[in-house]
């Protein structure tokens, strides 16, 4: 299946997609349409990466471009077998494989959306809006776009009630945080115009504590936030702080 | 980035992927498919399917038991319909009644040897009582199927869950004519 | 619907569906109603355990000082003590309100539920892995996870109850269950809570 069709499949009808290619009479389904689906995650991420890039421009383009991809994909790998013992103990029966393909087609879902939202992004980025509105555009972009990804595993979750409900908000929740964290880690994607340009920032603190100095910022309760080397990583890389973006 | 642990940790987690695509280009895989593997290889490295899935061997019943679940999970997915029954409980009727299916398939091979149906008369007994049992579930989740219409006219879920009981007590009976099969069995083999 | 509804016969004459030709089915007993979870088993027990273990021990690697023996008590000893602690004033109690289902069925479910949060327990290791790599949060993010594994497996353990007793076939027997699942289920909540504080604090 080339890319065309499957794009077309994946806006169309995620669910019958996916129905087809996890079908226990097929069991090589997510292996054969894996390369596809992670070329369009690829594709379109990259192409939304290089667009957020393009407010600082220069290499950060090409490093954003590079990076967005890995935002979508890292939630995803980290919580799958997460969501699926969450799954399990709620009774909702789903096999390992289906969830996968699913988390995978609504990645690629939303990337395909993104790509096709880039223009919009990059009409707003062009007339030099603020830097923290520019990040909420596109924060906001990728939460608008996120939902029918969403919808794709959501759709592809077996059975009804309560229980169900729960294990839907028990891995939600734990995708928002894992996404939350991947963010923080990858950043920066809107790089201020003169601030320096870096591939990664170093391991420090995490979304929570700049977020918290960031209300109390909003706040008027100004703190002398100096962000610290964090988690085993950023322990054993020692400490450091740039200036540059989120 | 300054950090000495993340290329380590990059690294560990590429040479892992680096195992499952060579194991997957061992078997025959495409290129492609081995090259995705080292990105996404968590994806293809869950719990064994056979823990939670349906029973993998096949009956003489299986086509039909899995039709009949899949129409009545269609009548509970009706507006009228949800929330009768649990999913759960559902899964749970259609895979033991195709383990025991499963296993009247494992008779029958059996059966199928002339030396063993010749001195098979208690396990042939067995085998036909759970085709029947077999046979009268599947009408059970006819008739469950009509009651789960008639809520939507009456609104009583009673008579649903009475269905529901005689429905799980015929499945329960197969689990244990199951074992009476085996005996039978071990005694052939004997 | 209204005008159809008037013309109705009564509900009962209207569900009066005649069965076809079957068999009697068997009469229901006290046994182990039909669920969906696979068959608990050794194997099965194993890998809950080892899922809360490495859960712990993941997560005292991103203390300060914990070490690998304090994560494995903080993974192990909350819900097993729970359940040491409190399955038998559960069966107690079930016995003596006169519920139907059999200790061996509700032992069964309280088998099923640890199997279910050592799974999540299980899935949860890459998660907390991430935050341990990259953050000082992972201990309390693991105590948060912890709790809320913890109470899922709670309530999905009451329903299950409730579930067994219905199946064992008495009259309010679900409603009586679903009462005492819910006075079990705070209580073991709070003992939970109470075996937590301990190897929580050590790998904080």
């Amino acid at each position: 299946m080339n890319l065309i069709t499957l794009s077309t499949r994946l806006l169309r009808d995620p669910v019958a997609l996916i129905a087809e290619f996890s079908d226990p009479a097929n069991p090589d389904g997510l292996r054969r349409l894996m390369p596809a689906l992670l070329a369009l995650v690829g594709l379109g991420g990259g192409i939304f990466g290089a667009v957020v890039g393009s407010y600082r421009g220069g290499l950060q383009t090409v490093y954003a471009a590079a990076k967005f991809p890995f935002l979508l994909l890292i939630p995803v790998l980290v919580c799958l077998p997460a969501i699926h013992a969450i799954c399990a103990a709620c009774e909702v029966e789903v096999r390992y494989t289906r969830l996968a393909l699913a988390g995978l087609a609504g990645l690629a879902r939303t990337a395909i959306l993104l790509a096709a939202s880039s223009p919009i992004i990059w009409l707003v980025y062009s007339v030099r809006i603020d830097y923290h509105l520019a990040i909420l555009a596109m924060v906001g972009t990728l939460g608008l776009v996120g939902l029918p990804g969403l919808s794709t595993v959501v759709r592809t979750l077996p059975g009804s009630g309560m229980l169900r409900q729960a294990a839907l908000a028990g891995s939600l929740g734990l995708i928002c945080l894992c996404m939350a964290q991947s963010g923080w880690l990858l950043r920066p994607f809107v790089a201020r115009p003169a601030g320096e340009v870096s591939f990664l920032r170093p391991v420090e603190e995490d979304i929570f504590s700049s977020l918290g100095a960031t209300v109390l910022a909003s706040l008027g309760a100004y703190q002398d936030w100096e962000p610290e080397g964090a988690g085993v990583i950023g322990r054993t890389g020692g400490r450091g702080a740039h200036e540059g973006g989120e | 980035m300054g950090s000495g642990l993340l290329p380590w940790v990059l690294l560990a987690y590429l040479l892992i992927g680096a195992g499952v695509g060579a194991s997957m280009w061992r078997r025959g895989h495409p290129a492609a498919q081995a090259a995705a593997a080292l990105v996404a290889w968590p994806l293809l490295v869950g719990p064994a399917e056979g823990a939670e899935g349906l029973p993998t061997g096949k009956g003489p019943h299986a086509a039909r038991i899995i039709a009949a679940f899949a129409a009545l999970r269609a009548s509970l997915a009706e507006p009228s319909g949800q929330d009768l029954i649990p999913a759960a409980e559902v899964q749970g009727m259609e895979r033991s009644l195709l383990a025991a299916d499963a296993r009247i398939g494992l008779v029958d091979r059996l059966l199928s040897d002339p030396e063993i149906a010749a001195s098979a008369q208690p396990l042939q007994i067995a085998r036909a009582r759970a085709a029947q049992e077999i046979e009268a579930s599947l009408r059970e989740v006819i008739q469950l199927r009509i009651q789960i219409g008639l809520v939507a006219l009456a609104g009583d879920t009673a008579p649903v869950r009475s269905r529901v009981q005689s429905l799980a007590a015929r499945v329960r009976a197969l689990s244990e004519m199951n074992s009476e099969m085996n005996s039978a069995e071990e005694k052939i083999t004997a | 619907m209204q005008p159809a509804e008037a013309t109705l016969p009564a509900p009962v004459s209207l569900l009066s569906v005649p069965p076809p030709a079957l068999s009697a089915p068997p009469a229901l007993s006290a046994a182990l109603p039909v669920m969906s979870a696979p068959p608990l088993g050794a194997a099965r027990v194993l890998r809950a355990a080892v899922g809360m273990a490495g859960l712990g021990a993941v997560a005292a690697l991103g203390g300060h000082d914990a070490s690998l023996l304090s994560g494995l008590e903080a993974g192990l000893v909350p819900v097993l003590g729970t359940g040491v602690l409190t399955a038998p004033a559960l069966l107690v109690a079930h016995q003596y309100l006169n519920l139907q289902a059999e200790p061996r069925a509700l032992l069964q479910d309280l088998g099923q539920s640890f199997c279910r949060v050592g799974d999540v327990a299980l899935g949860l290791v890459p998660v907390v892995g991430l935050f341990v790599l990259t953050t000082d949060i992972a201990p309390m993010l693991f105590g948060l996870l912890y709790l809320a594994a913890g109470a899922l497996g709670l309530g999905i353990c009451v329903l299950r109850m409730e579930q067994t007793e219905r199946l064992a076939g008495t009259n309010g027997g679900g409603f009586m269950m679903l009462s005492l699942g819910l006075c079990w289920a705070v209580l073991a909540g709070l003992i939970g809570l109470r075996l937590c504080v301990g190897p929580l604090l050590a790998i904080l």
